[in-house]
């Protein structure tokens, strides 16, 4: 049962793996100069300020619904919009990675495997992010604020470990070239 | 330009009670046209370039302060400002929210999300001052 689960998860992450590189390719010619930039994750910080419990208490005891529901939107957008940038980022960094990888002599198929599972496990982790604060809110409740935070951190972490095996990879090719 | 931070810091910013007003001054200090920093007195002493780069890191680092800042500081830090400029306090909201004249606190290095984070806190800060005329500067 739990292989049969394992098995779902991987071919689900796959095609979303999928999905990502083909959107990512059909984007790319459109934007060339924009794709070369180097990648900003956002800083998972200022999601926390998005999920900010106190703020919503402070509005809350204002006893005006109407700003109530203005933090509430406002938050639940800029959260969403949190997200989707760092879906994007995480998408052009690895599209940066795949036209590099193209031009390899020594890639290490081990550390891509792991870098392709990273990646595949946070498309994942964004989707049902992505989808809990659309059909929730980011504040319905304590505990899923910080559940959603702590998803946060998982997705952030693994940006952060696709940057890093990327740049390790690429240390990896600039030494091997220098032959050192 | 540690010096020129630091001297920019003792003789001016240290003088400045909040990180709301010290944040209106250093952008002040920032000319709309060019984008580009003008501080007399630490350009003679440091050079145009260190002063220039001094006063876009403190911009930088106040903007930043300002954005982690919960609500309720920034709106006691807002009604704050608003007393200490003498000004009426409605007509002070009114101008803010129809100029939006807060965008302009906005560093130059600043991204997009940061920055729409910052106008919305703004904007609901507003709102709450407006709504809550009864919210005074604790200190």
């Amino acid at each position: 049962m739990t292989g049969l689960m394992i098995l779902i998860g991987l071919v689900m992450a796959l095609l979303l793996l999928f999905w990502a590189v083909g959107r990512g390719r059909a984007d790319f010619g459109a934007n060339r100069a924009e794709e070369e930039s180097p990648v900003r994750l956002p800083p998972k910080a200022l999601l926390g300020r998005c999920l900010s419990i106190e703020d919503v208490e402070f509005a809350a005891q204002l006893a005006s619904p109407r700003i109530l529901r203005l933090l509430l939107r406002e938050r639940r957008r800029l959260a969403l919009k949190w997200l989707r940038q760092t879906r994007r980022e995480a998408g052009r960094l690895l599209r940066q990675h795949v036209r590099a990888a193209r031009h390899a002599a020594d890639l290490r198929p081990a550390a891509e495997v792991r870098l392709w599972f990273h990646a595949g496990l946070f498309l994942m982790v964004y989707e049902v992010l992505m989808t809990a604060v659309r059909l929730y809110g980011p504040f319905r409740t304590r505990a899923f604020v910080r559940s959603v935070f702590a998803m946060a951190g998982v997705l952030t972490n693994l940006g952060d470990r696709i940057a890093g095996a990327i740049t390790a990879g690429r240390g990896h090719a600039v030494r091997e070239a220098e032959g050192t | 330009m540690e010096a020129a931070i630091q001297d920019l810091h003792d003789r001016t910013l240290a003088n400045l009670p909040e990180v709301l007003t010290r944040l209106i001054y250093l952008s002040s200090t920032r000319d709309y046209n060019t984008g580009e920093y003008q501080h007399a007195g630490l350009a003679d002493r440091y050079g145009p370039d260190t002063a220039q780069k001094a006063l876009a890191g403190c911009h930088q680092a106040a903007f930043e302060n300002l954005l982690y800042t919960d609500l309720a500081d920034l709106v006691r830090q807002l009604a704050a400002y608003i007393e200490s400029i003498g000004a009426e306090r409605d007509q002070v909201l009114d101008t803010w929210r129809g100029l939006q004249a807060y965008r302009v606190l906005i560093p130059n290095a600043c991204d997009d999300l940061s920055a729409e984070l910052f106008t919305s806190n703004i904007k609901i800060a507003l709102e709450a001052l407006r709504a809550e005329p009864a919210v005074a500067p604790a200190h």
